[in-house]
């Protein structure tokens, strides 16, 4: 009789939280009291805690007043994952349970009225949150055991029911128990829409040094890029191949990656630790929440989110609601997103290169260089969308390519250099701009910060007065010279040089500007 | 329910006269018994010290029903904090201390009677 208590997990987004769930077991009017702010899915915990016991054969203190709290009690806390770390601090405060054993570990799980334990999401970041909060072993039902041993150095058991936890909290034989369902039912088509995009390669396409080149820029110093061009010329094929040059991801962006796609209920834990970055092609017809993330009750993350350490493309982007390309700007600069409801507020990571794609007209067709461009929108439509392409998200694109539609001239037997040998490339610049950065909190040119590249790693007064003379003549702003001199780096850091100079700074200008490239940018790359 | 109305009744009687033994061997001694006002019943006043005892009797002959303590909940809670303020009134008595207490009687069909006393619901 008296008190105990067990350890849960609290989420806010991404972000994790260790629960004191404290039960107190006393005479007094009977009945279950739950304090700390809990939401009502949390709430009914009560009902299917009490049968879960009951059906367990364990003892329910029927004659008691129960008061569970789940502390700190300010922290808004909602889901169905405390049902097991109530039920056992319940066991224990009624005396039905020894506390050894429930310090140091964090129990996570729904319990079924027949006292099953059933899978929950989120659960890959709960045991992060655990992890960091120094606690070495987690009890998860069985289904997601392997999701929660991706968390090094972290002790998982998992059980199907509560009577085979409290069992082994005992010391007592485990009991045999039904396997529980794991509640996805896997695709009910042979289609693999997900894995349409582990086939292409950059030797897919032919021609177009220039854009391939820009591509390249891109992926190795975290560009966001916008490609411009009537339909049909080849700017969903090439974004589509994006990922493919994009090095693997580290253990930590896995992990992250893979946390987001716990918290949306998508992670498929059978493919393992996630080694390929994702890519994200949301329609244009996405809402705000489904493109940054919220949703009722618990905040799922959004497209922003999930293609995390990817590529986040986003196909005819005028034509996404206004709202919605707002909502962009924070991630494009941050590499975060923070979903404010009400009083809660949540913050997911969000460093996706974002690929915007945008056709000339509504229509697609429009061509100012062509008299006969077959063209069929009226003068103001072609205005209204083209304000809408040189928007404030245009603002924080680093890069930015025209593309024309194939032709002779743009015809090159570039194209069939394949991903694998441009991976290459791309990790190696990848590399010298980690160590560069190391004591820093970015990893890549382009989230570093404008104020300390200028300070300690400026670039050479020839091609400061490059720039200079541009913004002089209006062709470029402040916030655009600090582009310039990211790329700058990264043109640099791809070719092997040292340090950036005037050449390094013609070619980033160019790339910013929409300018052509001239042929010795690329010979440059492959020094 | 298969026990008849009478039958209630006897069952109710034995388990206030057990209870009120119980209370009695605990030091507390017996101002009233099955007080009536037009909100309802008092099974037990008390006195315990300074304190002013209302004492609610629960008696189950078998736990198919749930258990004796699960049959007062807070409506119930609320209706004998309302019972003493009466009782207090019309019996122009002072006490220092109100509390109102449970006494549940678990009837076993052989041996003797389980009695748990909950002070202070």
């Amino acid at each position: 009789m008296g008190y105990a208590r067990a350890h849960g997990v609290a989420l806010r987004g991404a972000v994790g939280h260790l629960v004191d769930v404290q039960a107190d077991v006393s005479p007094g009017l009977v009945g279950l009291t739950l304090v700390g702010r809990a939401d009502s899915v949390l709430a009914e915990g009560r009902d299917r805690v009490r049968m879960a016991i009951i059906n367990s054969d364990l003892e329910w203190p029927a004659t008691k007043r129960i008061t569970v709290l789940l502390s700190p009690a300010d922290l808004p806390k909602g889901g169905s994952h405390y049902d097991l770390s109530m039920a056992l601090a319940i066991l224990a405060a009624g005396g039905e349970l020894e506390t050894i054993g429930l310090e140091r570990t964090v129990f996570i799980g729904e319990l079924a009225l027949d006292g099953g334990l059933r899978p929950t999401s989120g659960v890959l970041p709960m045991v992060l949150a655990a992890s960091h909060a120094g606690i070495a072993r987690v009890v998860v039902p069985e289904p997601q055991v392997a999701e929660a041993r991706m968390v090094p150095g972290m002790e998982v058991l998992g059980f199907r029911s509560l009577g085979q936890v409290v069992a082994e909290l005992r010391g007592e034989p485990v009991p045999d128990a039904p396997p529980v369902a794991t509640g996805t039912g896997g695709s009910l088509l042979g289609w693999r829409g997900d894995r349409r995009l582990d086939d292409m390669d950059m030797s897919d396409l032919r021609g177009r040094p220039e854009t391939r080149f820009a591509v390249e820029v891109a992926a190795a110093g975290g560009h966001h890029l916008l490609l411009k061009g009537p339909k049909g010329c080849g700017k969903t094929s090439i974004a589509e191949r994006i990922p493919t040059i994009l090095p693997d991801l580290s253990r930590e962006e896995s992990l992250e990656v893979m946390a987001v796609q716990s918290l949306a209920g998508v992670l498929d834990v059978d493919r393992g630790l996630l080694t390929r970055p994702p890519f994200a092609a949301p329609h244009h017809d996405a809402s705000k929440p489904g493109i940054v993330g919220g949703g009722t009750g618990r905040v799922r993350p959004g497209q922003v989110s999930l293609s995390h350490a990817g590529v986040l493309f986003l196909d005819e982007f005028p034509l996404f609601k206004s709202d919605v390309i707002e909502c962009l700007r924070e991630p494009l600069e941050s590499g975060d997103i923070t979903v404010s409801r009400g009083e809660e507020s949540v913050t997911l990571p969000a460093r996706a290169l974002v690929v915007l794609a945008a056709n000339p007209c509504p229509c697609g067709n429009f061509d100012a260089s062509i008299t006969k461009d077959g063209c069929i929108c009226r003068a103001n439509e072609r205005q209204s969308y083209e304000r809408k392409v040189s928007g404030p998200i245009t603002d924080r694109i680093d890069i930015i390519r025209t593309l024309r539609p194939m032709s002779e001239q743009n015809h090159d037997p570039w194209g069939s250099e394949n991903s694998a040998d441009i991976r290459e490339r791309v990790t190696a610049a990848r590399r010298r701009q980690r160590e560069r950065y190391a004591d820093f909190g970015w990893r890549l040119n382009g989230q570093a910060s404008g104020i300390a590249l200028r300070d300690n790693w400026p670039l050479p007064p020839s091609a400061e007065a490059l720039i200079d003379s541009r913004i002089f003549s209006g062709a470029l702003t402040r916030r655009g010279a600090v582009r310039v001199h990211r790329l700058a780096w990264t043109v640099a850091d791809l070719a092997g040089v040292d340090w950036p100079g005037v050449t390094e700074t013609e070619t980033a200008l160019a790339l910013r500007n929409g300018g052509s490239l001239t042929v010795s940018a690329f010979e440059g790359r492959s020094a | 329910m298969s026990s008849t109305a009478p039958a209630r009744i006897a069952l109710g009687n034995y388990g206030e006269s057990v209870a009120e033994r119980h209370l009695v061997e605990a030091g507390m001694t017996v101002l009233d018994r099955n007080w009536r006002c037009a909100d309802g019943e008092i099974d037990l006043v008390l006195r315990e010290g300074d304190t002013l005892v209302v004492c609610e009797v629960k008696t189950r002959s078998h736990d198919g029903c749930g258990t004796p303590h699960e049959a007062v909940d807070k409506t119930k809670l609320d209706r004998l904090k309302r019972l003493a303020i009466a009782w207090l009134e019309q019996h122009d008595v002072r006490a220092p201390g109100i509390r109102i207490d449970l006494v549940a009687v678990m009837h076993a069909p052989r041996g003797s009677a389980l009695v748990e006393h909950v002070r202070g619901l």
